[in-house]
């Protein structure tokens, strides 16, 4: 047992930290909100840094380091709520695919989020109300070639996004697509979402791609999908939780009223305890499903604690971060409301914790029955 | 990061289940815990059991080795503890890890030895004589007072909550040793007082969960050997006791028992089949095992930065208010799966042999005990998030 990070860890902490640093400011912060909340210029730097290519093999361009070191520079991407879109790109849209980067499109989609030329995402979610339901999205072979025909929505990243890859039926049978965006088959029109990111609806007509996986695979990449998702989200809310609560202990240490400080009555104080035991037990389940991803084997209940930790502490201490702030904590010209929106964000964006707590006790009595 | 426990520690937890479940958790162990009178030790059988335990050398394995132990690190003590209480043992936490060590570190050679051996023997039990009727949290404001006698002080007052007492063959007592009550914390001393001296009484507390005692001290005379430290040096040897063994109080096994036993349960017939399959049931078995999986790592993380010499003030603060009410929740979450049979007694009716009714008896001191969570609060607050003493 050993919970301390190792040496080149603490090095990517101290460089990521430094680099998001500069770059977090309130002034950058601003700007980037004029920009769906993506600063381009940052992300070049993290490419040039070698931080996109954290987790990616070095004969695409990477540093081949395993997931929990991802997690370590999520956490910090979450302390500064940095406008890059590290969490979908990195982990849910990338590391997926690695045990097919044989394929040249992968490779070729890989290499260029290393090197900060392109962006990878996946489009996991249609219109259709109905979450459980096969993809309505068409894949249909001409001459040789594939192509898509159908609608995608809340795509992360999707007006950056150069590749994207996405599920599609051909005939009854389900599988998963490589497409580039910029084509003609492919029109994208912005979303605006909570916490000012820019998302994009896909409508593929037509849309020429290439088949990744079909059949018992597809499954597969999708179950590493969500376990990625899941843990890199956990890890990220960490970081957004120690910057909630770092902005709520500073304010309730210095703001007096009736002549004290705010944070020496109880009744403020221990709220700020019990934010700071949620953001302790999501630490600790984030930091569980990491090693777990990390190591092999089935992350599925691990990652689907540290979900539900993640939905847990975001939603608590974002409220209760805000209620001892009172009115300041909402003022734009303050930092607390983009780690708000953020928190948010990624406990929708997970599904919510009523789907992760249902997913995890059927997983419960599936092991239990009789 | 390896948030595993390593092969040996996964093995020496391995090696205090067998232990417990082969040569402790006996069933006639079990059938007289089952009695009210003894539900926390103190009958013949429980004697048995305590001096084959100090026999074994598992009173003495976390005591640091100038004192006789075998100097178990912080994560070994831990897990001992843990698997002790998780096979329904009463653990002797007090003799074993609190106040055990910091007595055999403080105490005069007259008495040293003879009482050392005592408990590391499993022949003696010390129960903590702090908490008065006026004086709970606010511990300082204690009135027991002991007045020096020549040779001998001479003690009077009246102590509640003190735990084991009815068993013990010694009061661990805090008393006020200078009458000026403007000294508060640095007027107290601590005193090992035989419960078989002239003036002590013991009676007992029936409280909804557990018996507990209220001691009474009517000009009972000891010896000068038998104060604990300085006089007026008693506080720091109240405060000091060791982070570890806030986490003892809500170690995993404690809290995850509940969980295990209704899970083994329902899947031991076919006839709870559509109850595991009901959603609100998986929802609140979810919920469960999403908390306690954060409990488990709470507790061993702690563990390690005390092992690592932290102080893990902090850490076992936070934990003890998360694992206690955690206990209370999962009480709820447990029971209302088979309500209203959850509430059931006696033999022939009781769930889980009973384990799902008495939870929620017993399992709200948990919350207080052992330092009232609110204070637990304070220190998170204070010392964690870094905000400033309240008034």
């Amino acid at each position: 047992m050993d919970f301390n990070l190792n040496e080149f860890q603490r090095e990517i902490l101290d460089l990521s930290d430094k680099l998001l640093g500069d770059y977090c400011t309130q002034a950058r912060l601003r700007k980037a909100e004029d920009t769906g909340y993506f600063d381009a210029e940052l992300w070049q730097q993290m490419a040039d840094a070698g931080l996109l290519g954290l987790a990616l093999p070095e004969s695409l361009g990477g540093m081949a380091q395993d997931f929990e070191t991802l997690t370590v520079l999520l956490e910090q991407l979450g302390r500064h709520v940095a406008p890059v879109p590290a969490l979908p790109v990195l982990a849910t849209a990338s590391l997926p695919l690695l045990p097919y980067a044989n394929a040249a499109c992968v490779q070729a989609a890989l290499r260029a989020v290393c090197s900060g030329e392109g962006m990878l995402t996946a489009a996991l979610v249609e219109p259709s109300i109905n979450k459980a339901s096969a993809p309505q999205t068409r894949a249909e072979g001409r001459d040789g070639k594939v192509y898509l025909t159908g609608e995608k929505t809340c795509v992360p990243a999707g007006m950056q996004a150069s590749a994207c890859w996405t599920l599609a039926q051909d005939g009854s049978e389900v599988g998963i697509y490589l497409f580039a965006c910029e084509q003609e088959g492919v029109a994208r029109r912005v979303q605006e979402t909570t916490n000012g990111q820019s998302l994009a609806y896909f409508s593929l007509d037509g849309a020429q791609a290439e088949l990744l996986v079909k059949g018992a695979d597809v499954d597969a990449v999708l179950t590493a999908a969500r376990h990625y998702q899941r843990a890199a989200t956990a890890a990220l809310a960490t970081g957004l939780c120690e910057g909630m609560l770092a902005l709520a202990s500073e304010h309730c240490s210095q703001r007096q009223q009736f002549g004290r400080a705010l944070g020496s009555f109880q009744a403020v104080a221990h709220q700020l305890a019990d934010c700071y035991i949620d953001k302790e037990c999501l630490r600790v389940a984030s930091e569980r499903a990491a090693c777990q991803l990390r190591d092999g084997g089935d992350a599925d209940e691990s990652s689907l604690v540290a979900a539900y930790w993640a939905t847990e502490a975001l939603h608590r201490i974002s409220h209760r971060s805000q209620q001892v702030h009172g009115g300041t904590g909402v003022d734009r010209d303050y930092p607390l409301f983009r780690y708000c929106l953020w928190a948010r964000q990624l406990e929708m964006d997970l599904g919510g914790q009523n789907s992760l707590l249902a997913a995890l006790g059927s997983n419960i009595a599936a092991a239990h029955a009789a | 990061m390896n948030i595993e426990l390593s092969a040996e520690q996964q093995a020496f937890s391995q090696k205090i289940r067998d232990y417990m479940s082969q040569h402790m958790m006996t069933d006639d162990f079990k059938a007289e815990l089952a009695c009210e009178e003894f539900s926390h030790g103190g009958g013949p059988i429980y004697w048995q059991k305590m001096r084959q335990l100090g026999a074994d050398g598992w009173i003495r394995y976390s005591w640091p080795e100038e004192l006789g132990g075998a100097g178990a690190d912080p994560v070994e003590q831990y897990l001992l503890v843990d698997e002790a209480k998780r096979a329904g043992f009463p653990w002797p936490a007090l003799s074993a890890n609190s106040i055990g060590p910091v007595f055999a570190k403080h105490a005069q050679p007259e008495i040293r030895d003879k009482i050392v051996g005592e408990i590391l023997g499993g022949e003696a039990y010390l129960a903590i004589g702090y908490s008065e009727p006026s004086a709970g949290s606010d511990l300082a404001s204690l009135r027991t007072r002991a007045e020096r006698d020549g040779d001998d002080w001479i003690i009077n007052g009246q102590k509640i909550w003190t735990s084991c007492a009815n068993f013990s063959q010694y009061i661990w007592l805090a008393a006020r040793t200078d009458p000026d009550p403007a000294k508060r914390h640095k007027g107290l001393t601590i005193f090992l007082v035989p419960t078989n001296s002239v003036g002590y009484s013991c009676t007992l507390i029936h409280t909804m969960g557990v018996v507990t005692t209220t001691t009474y001290y009517q000009d009972v005379r000891i010896p000068d050997c038998y104060r604990v430290g300085e006089v007026n040096g008693g506080w720091p040897l109240i405060t000091g006791q060791l982070n570890v063994e806030r986490l003892s109080l809500v170690s995993y096994g404690h809290v995850a028992k509940l969980y295990d036993e209704t899970l083994k349960l329902l899947c031991s017939d076919t006839v709870y089949s559509e109850l595991l399959a009901t959603p609100w049931v998986q929802r609140n078995l979810a919920v469960a095992k999403a908390r306690l999986s954060a409990l488990k790592l709470m507790c061993l993380k702690s563990a390690w930065k005390i092992e690592q010499g932290g102080s893990g003030m902090v850490e076992a603060s936070a934990t003890k208010v998360f694992g206690s009410e955690l206990y209370v929740e999962l009480g709820r979450l447990m029971a209302e799966i088979l309500a209203p049979a959850s509430n059931l007694r006696g033999a022939q009716d009781a769930v889980l042999n009973g384990l799902m009714e008495h939870w929620y008896r017993k399992g709200t001191v948990h919350t207080f005990g052992g330092g009232a969570n609110e204070l637990q609060r304070s220190i998170v607050a204070t010392a964690g998030l870094g905000l400033p003493r309240g008034a």
